[in-house]
């Protein structure tokens, strides 16, 4: 199975300051960057007017959420020394085909939902990649005296909560 | 050509002009392309939200209603002035989050995920099919009276016409209607909407002059018991009449599956001060122009043309035109998505997965055209020879949809104990009992209105069902992990959860569990 490490975009001193641009106090103590797998179709989709837009989807292997993404970026090699991956949880895990399955029913359905029936269909795959490991960082940080542990996404710098 | 249709050319020129720039403006590449549907913020969510949701009932029906019987009508309306933010407030920010953490969709497709069986397809995506069929005919209807009115051609004939552009506006959808129409014909609504009400109270000479005359023509239409006073005391009346429209709209597939387009979670909140504003401005005025109606057109033949009728006497014939443009947004924008929503559950909710499971993006395409253009017959058929009163197919289809998924879709979010089995005994219950009591003739025997029942007996269901059986049929572990999350709005700093990006909920549960 062939896979793609992508390039880290936000770096650990990027995240804390994102978090600090919201909460001016807070206090990063640590950045772990852990990476998730998904897997990764590149297809074509035609619009309207005849033209087709190239489009990658990346489809979460332990949810089975999919993600229209922008083109990806490899990781240099070097970077791999921090490679950190998340482990399977085995209790939603799904496989490679039910992932290329739910692309293309996320690009039709978002095409339909745009286009109305004016739509043609013709989504064609042009790429496949068995695994895309994508980096998140999780920080250990402090605020008023109280710990949080929240997720900051290594590729675009938004961030969501894990716990307290 | 007279200068009310050329209105509505220059109307539907306007909507094609909005398409073509917009998808000059942001189609460049298939990302702009594919992800306009989830990167709708707060004043598009809520306004696309309402124009969908507030159809041709309110031009036809409302007006009606109030012609009929007077102040009765704003039972419904109050009802429908919190429609919006309660169903933004209650399912908005939670349904975003679990839709996305679930993998979901379509609105019968996250059904299914949060209650894991294919009965929960198979029964929700008919009855869904079913009911909007209805609400679409009252659309049809409602277009085809109004453009009887304006072009003076027959109702069968104006009928095929609107439901011709109707059927087109969905067909080339993507070229007229991709990006912000709904946004644009929702504010056209309001404009069009205040103008007739103001230029109808300046013709009666005012609010208090207005109701004055109302009650010299019958004091009861004043009060809120209707024309005869029969609705007195009729608290099982006027309990489903203030629920129809209030949490009704929270069963509506077509509807709550712009909760599931949302930029982020936090835009329900704004999204629901939107809404809120646009109902006050919107709601009130068909009702108190229906009623006015009877100072100055006090012999309609139609009831249903009221406000059709008082904009062409109280309003410059230019201006008809304009208000003409917003009734036929308010039926296009709703006609629109529940076509749209019709073919989906057809080609995705029954098709592909009962049918051709390995079904191609080519096939789901032609499977919904020929859905909408099976229901446009069908429609018109139904509708050409006896059409039924618009406000009566909406209440109904209202009260059946409300009733079948509103505990569903209710629970699906608030109750970690609702289970597979407690969400198919609620559809069933809540469709059969609303439907049975409508044809029964039981409102009138009891003076209980059919969405009392109907919520009664599908959230009774939904209860005992889901406790009768958790043992049996426990709630899976994945989906209590992610109610878990998705309730999950503390401990987190006030200036910090509004940022949160939901599409790292599930990354960050695995992380989490991870360290």
């Amino acid at each position: 199975m062939n896979e793609l490490v992508l390039r880290t975009i936000v770096d650990a001193q990027y995240a804390e300051s994102i978090l600090q641009a919201k909460a001016p106090g807070m206090k990063v103590i640590s950045a772990t960057q852990r990476h998730h797998p998904f897997a990764g179709f590149v297809f074509d989709v035609p619009q309207l007017a005849g033209r087709v837009g190239r489009t990658h989807t990346l489809v979460d292997y332990f949810s089975g959420k999919a993600f229209i993404s922008g083109p990806w970026q490899a990781a240099d090699p070097s970077d791999s020394i921090g490679f950190k991956p998340v482990l399977d949880p085995q209790w939603n895990t799904i496989d490679f085909d039910s992932a290329r399955q739910k692309a293309k029913a996320l690009l039709a359905t978002a095409a339909l939902r745009r286009a109305r029936l004016a739509w043609k269909g013709g989504v064609r795959e042009q790429r496949s990649v068995g695994k895309v490991w994508k980096p998140n960082w999780v920080l250990e940080a402090q605020l008023d005296g109280k710990s949080y542990r929240i997720m900051v996404d290594g590729l675009n710098g938004g961030y969501f909560f894990i716990g307290s | 050509m007279s200068i009310e249709i050329l209105f509505l050319i220059i109307y539907f020129i306007a909507m094609a002009g909005i398409g073509v720039w917009a998808m000059k403006k942001g189609q460049n590449d298939s990302e702009g392309f594919l992800l306009g549907g989830r990167s709708i913020g707060p004043g598009v969510t809520a306004l696309r939200l309402q124009s969908s949701s507030m159809s041709g009932y309110m031009f036809m029906g409302a007006g009606s209603m109030g012609y009929t019987q007077g102040y009765f009508g704003m039972w419904y309306a109050l009802g429908d002035l919190g429609g919006g933010i309660l169903n933004l407030s209650v399912l908005g920010r939670r349904m975003r989050k679990l839709s996305q953490i679930l993998g979901s969709i379509t609105s019968i497709e996250y059904l299914e995920h949060r209650y894991p069986s294919k009965w929960i397809r198979l029964i929700a995506a008919p009855v869904a099919l079913f009911c909007m069929f209805f609400y679409l005919l009252a659309q049809f209807i409602a277009g085809g009276r109004g453009l009887e009115m304006v072009t003076g051609v027959s109702f069968p004939v104006a009928l095929a016409i609107a439901i011709g552009v109707i059927v087109l506006y969905t067909f080339l959808g993507g070229y007229l209607a991709v990006a912000y129409t709904d946004f644009v014909q929702a504010i056209i609504m309001v404009v069009g909407m205040v103008w007739v009400l103001i230029a109808t109270l300046i013709a009666i000479g005012g609010f208090t002059k207005g109701n004055e005359a109302i009650g010299a023509i019958n004091p009861n239409m004043l009060t809120m018991w209707g024309a005869d006073l029969g609705y007195q005391g009729q608290w099982g009346v006027i309990i489903g009449a203030l629920l129809v429209f209030s949490i009704g709209y929270m069963g509506w597939p077509h509807v709550v599956v712009s909760h599931m387009a949302m930029k982020k979670p936090s835009v329900a909140r704004t999204a629901g001060a939107y809404s809120l504003i646009f109902n006050l401005l919107f709601i009130p005025g068909p009702y108190l122009v229906g009623m006015f109606a009877l100072i100055l057109l006090p012999n309609l033949a139609n009831p249903e043309t009221a406000i059709f009728e008082v904009a062409d006497a109280v309003l410059p014939t230019f201006a008809v035109g304009i208000v003409m443009a917003a009734i036929m947004a308010a039926i296009m924008s709703t006609a629109d998505a529940l076509l749209l929503q019709a073919g989906t559950i057809a080609s995705q909710d029954i098709y592909a997965r009962f049918i051709n499971k390995k079904m191609s993006d080519r096939q789901m395409v032609w499977v919904s055209r020929i859905t909408v253009l099976v229901l446009a017959v069908i429609g018109f058929a139904i509708a050409a020879f006896e059409p039924p009163a618009v406000a009566a197919i909406v209440i109904f289809s209202t009260t059946v949809l409300g009733s079948a998924f509103v505990p569903a879709y209710v629970c699906a979010v608030w109750w970690k104990k609702a289970n597979t089995v407690g969400a198919i005994s609620s559809m069933v219950a809540g469709t059969l009992v609303s439907v049975l009591w409508t044809v029964s003739g039981a409102p009138y025997a009891t003076g209980i209105d059919p969405m009392v029942t109907g919520i009664l007996a599908s959230t009774v269901a939904m209860i005992i069902g889901s406790l009768a059986s958790q043992k049996t049929h426990p709630v899976p572990e994945h989906i209590v992990r992610a109610l878990d999350e998705t309730a999950k709005i503390g401990p987190i700093p006030a200036k910090m959860i509004m940022g949160q990006d939901a599409m790292l909920a599930s990354q960050a549960e695995m992380a989490g569990r991870d360290e």
